[in-house]
């Protein structure tokens, strides 16, 4: 804990930041245990706001404090001006239940969301601490953890990581958390504790793995360099989702966050095969949750958090078995007590508009529609199974359910993206337009929003497209030029993302070991919360590549070939790379691969017995 | 059915401000369960009022939120309710049941009690306190959206002493005039001579009505 002159210093810092209740802890459901002799801090590399609306986090954080003797406690990215604050009065990061500091806990686990946040996981743990780099933390120092799908490929952040939780993180976390409880009351040695975790399935520890490069950059070979450490690491899938915990006393925060509602998750991993979606293929296979279950754990969630909005979450929830149901189900029943309902993340493709009036009497917010491309051959290209017409469609159903604000989101330097498909953009952007206008005045409601905005397209490890260069950056600016001039329209507003990050994330997500370095000097000097488009600062990221004299374009641009190590190559996600270069080919050659509902498309889990039937 | 909560808002959520308060007791309503009077219209949102908005940075031993609940029920289920209901690091101190046609509760609010906690000795002494007192007149000017507006603060202290380590005092707070707990302290200690600011912790100990009655001592009717 803190000691009490620090404590003094911290409640005169806390008087003058921004936003102090990010850092008070005491919310509703809060597990506070001190008397466990365990401590796990789980670290989210971002704002309160953000890590609290993370649903993962919750998930774990109940597990982990339903155990006899491990206290879990929450450690967030402090703003700025709070983590110049403590760093000036030498108070280290501390957890909220209990105001410890990150470096008094055995266990530190950071989850990773997004690539962006990775000088977070360096700062948080040099603001707590802690050493950054693994190779410098001593015998006793905690043993730092990570894992979410930004782990998916973990080599970039190997250099600070001592173990990987690949996959599912319910079972692996328990098994690792009761294995370093147990050997550190044994008073066993780091280096053991650390071999005896790469014993756990799903779990990679890098520093018994190396990397031998080709001249050219590219790796010659990989593999583990201590006997008894496995070549492959497999991802952890847990399949008993129906009875999976769940933090049914989900924390109420008192501030206002990110996502301020009850999230329910009602399934998991997606079938659709969308070709550039890196969670379309690492959360296979699908598992849904029972209407029955899910109508249990909306209950518990409502009554212990007093939420007034329910949101049904997956990767795609138009997907889910009986949602019609569902859904009216949910609105029986908590519509005297006003909650009112949500759903992302649905298709268009969809029994959309049952569902709308099911959801549309209950509150009205915009909707968001994910058209992906332009035109039809490039969404066959990355296997987007929309078509204008079940656009066109949900649109309409979605003004004449009484939606006036329809957002309608696109991905732009798509692999064999060309001006054609930019011009379909607008023609697509028009036509929901002249939708809204071919209503009759008296169906549909006033005061037209729509939105387009656009992304630019970042290829990710374990995807058909992981071989695929990024556009170049004067590629991406012309092209958002061009739309931006074609889509001059009444009524319509066009959102685009500056590329710069883009790019950032392009060569991160598919970075090897060197990159470690890179975000280490890029940390240094003074890169953190790089998601936030205000501290993003491109200027130091490329200083940090030059620095250490790696090329951003050798990982954003290069479009590798299929015969290269890939940095990940030695995780078995589950889908395997045969079907991911047999799903590039037929990419390019513009031929769809349908949902496997209905019928299995051998991605690779069918390979592991009892896990895809 | 109306009723008053008594409840408490520990010093380590001193920083809540007055919207997060607001919406979290709303939070605290509905997961009671009570059967709670919500709003008509499209958005219906739980009918209740807090006492006094409380300024971020202070501290509450007495605070009153309003509500109304559709039904009446004995008061140990309503309190036991509330109190589940509340964060664990947030107690229920009270309950009161008012008549559904007693006056609102943020219109009874006439001055509250406060208590400034120094870390360490007080920059001042009793002396100096008594001779701030008896002026007759503190010119003070504060900041509001419209600009700066001077004006009297003296009327608007009833009260003040010192006890041990700490400041307390009586202070006006209504809309006939409204002296904040930091401005007076920020005279006080300008008028001791005290160069730099001292670190304290504000506490509102009571809300009282004209006749400097706690509203938490209210009787039910
Ligand atoms: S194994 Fe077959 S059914 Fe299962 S996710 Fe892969 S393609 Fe789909």
């Amino acid at each position: 804990m803190l000691t009490n002159e620090q404590n003094q210093q911290l409640e005169r810092l806390l008087d003058s930041v921004q936003k102090a209740v990010r850092y008070l802890g005491g919310e509703m459901n809060q597990r506070y245990k001190p008397e466990a002799s365990f401590g796990f801090a789980f670290c989210f590399p971002d704002t309160y706001e953000v890590g609290m609306s993370h649903l993962g986090m919750k998930i774990l954080y109940r597990i982990l404090n339903d155990l006899d003797d491990v206290r879990c406690e929450r450690v967030f990215m402090p703003a700025v001006d709070m983590a110049d604050g403590l760093r000036r009065e030498g108070i280290p990061l501390f957890s909220l239940e209990t105001r410890s500091p990150l470096k008094d806990f055995p266990l530190i686990g950071f989850t990773l969301q997004y690539e962006m946040s990775f000088t977070c996981v360096l700062e948080m743990l040099s603001l707590g601490g802690v050493a950054a780099l693994s190779k410098a933390r001593k015998e006793s120092d905690p043993i730092v953890l990570a894992g979410g799908p930004s782990a998916a490929n973990p080599e970039p952040l190997t250099p600070f990581i001592d173990a990987f939780l690949l996959g599912d993180g319910e079972e692996s976390v328990v098994e690792v958390t009761q294995l370093v409880k147990a050997l550190r009351e044994k008073g066993e040695t780091r280096e053991n504790i650390l071999f005896a975790l790469s014993q756990i399935e799903g779990v990679y520890v890098p520093r018994f793995y190396e990397a031998v490069y080709n001249e050219d950059g590219t790796i010659r070979s990989f593999g583990p360099i201590r006997e008894g450490v496995p070549p492959v690491v497999r991802r952890r899938i847990y399949l008993d989702f129906e009875n999976a915990p769940y933090p049914e006393k989900m924390i109420v925060p008192y501030t206002q966050i990110v996502h301020d509602r009850v999230a329910l998750e009602v399934m998991r991993g997606c079938t659709r095969g969308c070709r550039f979606c890196q969670a379309g293929y690492i959360y296979r296979p699908v598992r849904e949750r029972s209407p029955k279950r899910v109508m249990e754990l909306a209950e518990s969630l409502i009554s212990s958090s007093g939420y007034e909005e329910l949101s049904i979450t997956s990767l795609s929830t138009g997907d889910y078995t009986g949602l019609a149901e569902l859904v009216a189900g949910l609105n029986k029943r908590f519509q005297n007590r006003r909650v009112a309902l949500s759903l992302p993340s649905l298709r268009v493709d969809g029994s959309l508009k049952e569902t709308l009036e099911e959801t549309g009497q209950v509150r009205k917010g915009g909707l968001t529609f994910a058209a992906e491309a332009g035109t039809q051959r490039l969404r066959d290209v990355i296997n987007k199974g929309v078509t204008e017409d079940d656009l066109i469609t949900a649109v309409s159903d979605a003004f004449s359910s009484g939606y006036a604000g329809i957002k309608i989101y696109f991905m732009t330097s798509l692999p064999t993206e060309t001006y054609e498909d930019l011009d379909g953009i607008a023609a697509l952007a028009a036509l929901v337009r002249q939708t809204y206008f071919n209503l009759p005045k008296a169906s549909r409601p006033g005061g037209l929003r729509i939105n387009i905005s656009t992304s630019t397209f970042v290829p990710k490890p374990f995807t058909p497209f992981q071989w695929c260069g990024q556009d170049a950056p004067q590629v991406i600016e012309e092209k958002q030029r061009y739309l931006r001039e074609k889509l001059r329209m009444k009524g319509l507003a066009f959102r685009w993302n500056d590329w710069q990050q883009s790019r950032m994330e392009a060569a991160i997500s598919r970075g090897d070991r060197r990159m470690g370095a890179v975000i280490y000097e890029a940390w240094k000097l003074g890169c953190r919360l790089d998601s936030w488009t205000e501290h993003f600062n491109y200027e130091r990221w490329q200083e940090a590549f030059q620095k250490v004299g790696v090329d951003i374009a050798f990982y954003a641009n290069r479009e590798r070939s299929y015969d290269e190590i890939l940095p990940w190559d030695f995780i078995d996600m589950g889908v395997t790379k045969d079907f991911l270069r047999k799903e590039n080919e037929k990419a390019k050659a513009g031929v769809t691969t349908p949902d496997c509902r209905q019928g299995c498309r051998g991605c690779g889990l069918q390979r592991l017995e009892g896990v895809c039937t | 059915m109306k009723c008053w909560a008594v409840y408490q808002v520990p010093e380590s959520l001193r920083l809540l401000g007055h919207l997060d308060l607001m919406r979290s007791m709303q939070r605290v309503l509905r997961r009671s369960g009570l059967p709670i009077k919500y709003s008509q219209g499209f958005n219906p949102h739980v009918q209740m009022s807090l006492a006094a908005p409380k300024p971020v940075g202070m501290a509450g031993e007495n605070e009153l939120m309003e509500f109304t609940l559709t039904e009446p029920l004995p008061r140990e289920a309503v309190k036991e309710a509330i109190q589940k209901a509340l964060p664990e690091v947030m107690a229920l101190k009270g309950l009161i049941l008012r008549d559904d046609k007693a006056a609102a509760l943020p219109a009874l609010v006439r001055m509250a009690s406060y208590r400034v906690d120094f870390y360490g000795k007080p920059p001042f002494s009793a002396r100096q306190l008594s001779d701030f007192l008896s002026q007759t007149e503190i010119p003070a000017v504060k900041t509001t959206k419209k600009g700066k507006r001077s004006y009297d603060m003296r009327p608007l202290i009833m009260q003040a002493e010192l006890k041990g380590q700490s400041l307390h005092c009586t202070l006006s707070l209504w809309e006939g005039g409204a002296c904040r707990c930091d401005d007076f302290l920020e005279q006080l200690c300008r008028f001791a001579g005290v160069s730099e600011a001292p670190q304290v912790i504000y506490t509102r100990v009571r809300l009282l009505d004209k006749k400097a009655k706690p509203l938490d001592s209210y009787a039910d009717c």
